[in-house]
């Protein structure tokens, strides 16, 4: 069974290219391009895991993940932050908000992907 | 004849050969005998003091040799009872019955003399008393005046030794005057030093009356004085006016004026004018104590007044009646400027006299008693200080009065308002730094956005062309990377010149520049970046613009910064339009989109660094938000103006001038 990944990223080529990596890497791909669209995609969609960016239009990133992780339907979802905000300070805030992991942009395809099979794997199996 | 004689009043006699042969009967009574008992039994020398007998057998002898006639003298005779008497004699000698013989006339003076003696005495005593007086009423020195006393009575009396003892308030005799006595009296003090008084003494204290002694030997035998007043009168009394004993007086004296009534009258006289005398002083003593305590206390009023730092102050109906110099230094006067001359109300700034008189009111009315406030006083120069005043109401000469003190709180009140505003500023320069932090903050995070964005593009889509094997996909991912390295380098351009506009570096290499192609050459560069973005970009310029003066690629920058924003905050299907029109002597170039416009409020401050307006903007429209504020630095460094026009939801236009070629 493919997994499905939810995408938010608002800037359209580096959408483009995750969903190449992803595409390639055996994965069905779901696009948001602001947190909105996240949180209303989390429950139409039922993504396995979602890769989420922190500067969004609308709510913020980190926001988007507390509210689903608030969500009990959708609170052990596996999110991975994936942003440009690489400070001490703010991989505190994505372990605040309840994040799985927080990758830095720009990133490495390895390491996205190995993040995203351990999270899935350990997720999958109860 | 014999009748004559028999009854006259004067005493006749004969006298032969040392004996009466006649004396008629007043001779007889005045030497108390009868005349039988003298005529020729007793003669002259009988009759006569031994000591006056020289001198009437003298006499007696001159007359019976015929050396005078008559003869006529003074003797003091001895009466049968003892008594001395003065009698006065004429003598004539005689030849009696063949014999020489002395007839005589007698007449007893004793009254006469007496009297005169007596008024002698008065006359002494009188001089005494007046001697006495004079110390006392002249001299205000206790000893002194106890020396003088003593030394007075010694003097005009002819006592022997005068001492005075006074009492301290414990009742020992220390004050110890004497005169007559010297060295002899030295005993006598230190007895007096341990309360061991004399036996006149003694009495004097106990009694009121004047104490008389004169068999000292038998009573006196404790007393150093005794051999001195052995065979003369002592006489003591104490020294005492209205019940107060203030000590005792005892004098040494000739014992035939002891018993002399006169003597002893006189001496309780003047041991009440001593006390009296003491009395006084003493009064004197307690007044100058008096006095001197309060010359003392109001020394102390006036010093503290005088040399007080702040000002004091008393005033009664409208004027000052007194002012310290402080006050009067505080209002830029003199003290005799303002006393008598001015009232409170002309110290007072007009804005604060109404409060200031209805304070005075309410204290002299005793409506309250005290009253404590500042008010603005003005200075004699017309200055403004501020003042506090604390006065309370008074009796000052039987009237109300205010009396207070008043300092000049000017620099506190400086002090005051410069501290809130030293707090107010530093109020904002914390707020500025909180903006500041926050912007650095915002900067920060947006110079990672604007850098690590394009690198994530070009990582992975480098990555992703090279793992790529289809030559069209292969292109598409490679044109995607070109493409953020173009908006890399923006990004690098703004913050370089950035730094350089926060380091004031403005050094431009002005050309002669033709606007048109430069808006041409740099609104293509954004071709396929507004293909993207659905945005449509129309260039309207006039071919026949004139040359500017620029610098060329800082020109370029500006155009690029303002075409980029316009394509940035449009949305999909909208427009942006470039125009370039001459205005008199300048070329102004403007760029219209038609995106979501920016608030009104917000307007000045998008020019400011660092600046975006909606930091939920930040990621949809990113950048650096540097960008209009270097705009602007470049195209005020050219002499030219930026300005912007817009409206919420239907576009902005910004249009900056750049001047004409050998104009302005």
């Amino acid at each position: 069974m493919m997994a499905k990944i939810l995408v938010v990223e608002d800037e359209p080529e580096i959408r483009i290219l995750v969903k190449t990596i992803l595409e390639k890497a055996g994965y069905s791909v779901v696009e948001a391009e602001d947190g909105e669209a996240a949180l209303r995609l989390v429950n139409e969609e039922e993504p396995d895991l979602v890769l989420l960016d922190v500067m969004i239009p609308g709510i913020e990133g980190w926001e988007v993940c507390r509210r689903i992780r608030e969500n009990e339907a959708t609170r052990r979802l596996p999110i991975i932050m994936v942003t440009v905000r690489t400070t001490d300070e703010d991989i505190q805030r994505s372990v605040e908000c309840g994040a799985n992991a927080h990758i830095n942009k720009p990133f490495d395809q390895r390491e996205l992907l190995d993040t995203i099979k351990k999270l899935l794997g350990e997720t999958s199996s109860p | 004849m014999r009748e004559l004689t028999e009854k006259a009043s004067v005493g006749i006699y004969l006298v032969q050969d040392g004996v009466f042969k006649y004396v008629n009967p007043k001779l007889a009574e005045i030497f108390g005998y009868t005349v039988e008992e003298l005529i020729d039994k007793k003669g002259p020398k009988e009759l006569v003091l031994p000591e006056d007998w020289p001198c009437v057998e003298e006499n007696i002898r001159k007359q019976i040799s015929g050396e005078v006639e008559t003869i006529r003298y003074n003797f003091r005779g001895i009466r049968k009872d003892g008594e001395i008497i003065h009698v006065e004699v004429y003598d004539t000698a005689i030849i009696y019955r063949g014999r020489p013989s002395i007839v005589g006339i007698l007449i007893d003076i004793t009254a006469q003399v007496r009297a005169e003696e007596r008024l002698k005495h008065i006359n002494a005593v009188l001089y005494g008393i007046r001697e006495v007086n004079q110390l006392i009423t002249r001299e205000r020195d206790r000893n002194r005046l106890l020396k003088g006393i003593c030394d007075a009575l010694v003097e005009t009396r002819g006592y022997y030794h005068v001492w005075i003892a006074l009492m301290d308030e414990s009742g020992k005799l220390v004050t110890n005057v004497e005169a007559g006595l010297g060295k002899a009296f030295q005993p006598l003090i230190k007895q007096l030093e341990h309360g061991v008084l004399p036996v006149c003494g003694g009495l004097a204290l106990s009694q009121a009356e004047v104490v008389v002694i004169q068999d000292q030997r038998t009573r006196c035998g404790n007393c150093p004085l005794v051999e001195k007043c052995c065979d003369k009168g002592t006489m003591a009394i104490r020294l005492e006016h209205e019940g107060k004993v203030y000590g005792l007086m005892s004098v040494s004296i000739p014992t035939r004026m002891v018993m002399d009534e006169e003597e002893q009258v006189l001496f309780e006289a003047v041991s009440k004018d001593i006390a009296l005398a003491l009395h006084d002083i003493e009064l004197d003593e307690e007044r100058r104590r008096a006095e001197n305590a309060l010359r003392e206390s109001e020394e102390r009023f006036r010093t503290l007044a005088e040399k007080a730092l702040v000002g004091v102050y008393i005033f009664q109906d409208n004027r000052f009646r007194y002012v310290n110099p402080a006050l009067a230094k505080i209002f830029g006067y003199r003290p005799e400027e303002i006393v008598d001359k001015l009232g409170p109300v002309d110290l007072t700034h007009p804005d604060d006299r109404h409060m200031v008189i209805e304070n005075i009111r309410r204290r002299l009315t005793g409506e309250i008693e005290a009253a404590h406030y500042t008010f603005r006083g003005i200075r004699k120069d017309g200055s403004i200080i501020y003042c506090e005043a604390i006065g309370r109401r008074i009796e000052y000469h039987g009237r109300p009065a205010i009396m207070g003190t008043l300092m000049d709180i000017t620099d506190r009140k400086r002090a005051e308002r410069e501290l809130r505003d030293a707090y107010r500023r530093l109020q904002r320069a914390y707020e500025e730094l909180k903006a500041l932090d926050k912007m650095k903050r915002n900067l920060i995070a947006n110079v990672s956005h604007e850098l690590r964005t394009p690198l994530t593009i070009i990582k992975s889509a480098v990555e992703l062309a090279i793992e790529e094997t289809d030559p069209d996909r292969r292109n598409k991912f490679l044109g995607m990377a070109i493409d953020a390295i173009a908006r890399q380098t923006l990004v690098i351009d703004n913050l370089i010149e950035a730094a350089r506009m926060e380091r004031g570096q403005r050094e431009f290499n002005i050309t002669d520049v033709n606007i048109a192609d430069v808006i041409k050459q740099v609104s293509d560069e954004f071709k396929s970046m507004a293909i993207k973005s659905e945005i449509k970009i129309e260039v309207n310029v006039n071919k026949n613009l004139p040359i500017v003066r620029a610098d060329q690629d800082k020109l370029r920058y500006v155009l690029r910064n303002l075409i980029s924003n316009a394509i940035k905050f449009n949305k999909p299907g909208g427009s942006v339009r470039i125009t370039a029109e001459k205005r008199k002597d300048m070329v102004e170039v403007c760029v219209s989109d038609t995106g979501i416009g920016i608030p009104k409020e917000e307007q000045a401050r998008i020019f400011e660094p660092f600046y975006q307006v909606d930091s939920s903007l930040t990621k949809q429209y990113s950048g650096a938000g540097l960008g209009l504020a270097i705009v602007k630095e470049i195209v005020e460094g050219h002499g030219g103006k930026v300005t912007v026009e817009s409206e919420i939801d239907k576009g902005s236009t910004f249009c900056f001038t750049l001047p004409i070629k050998g104009k302005g």
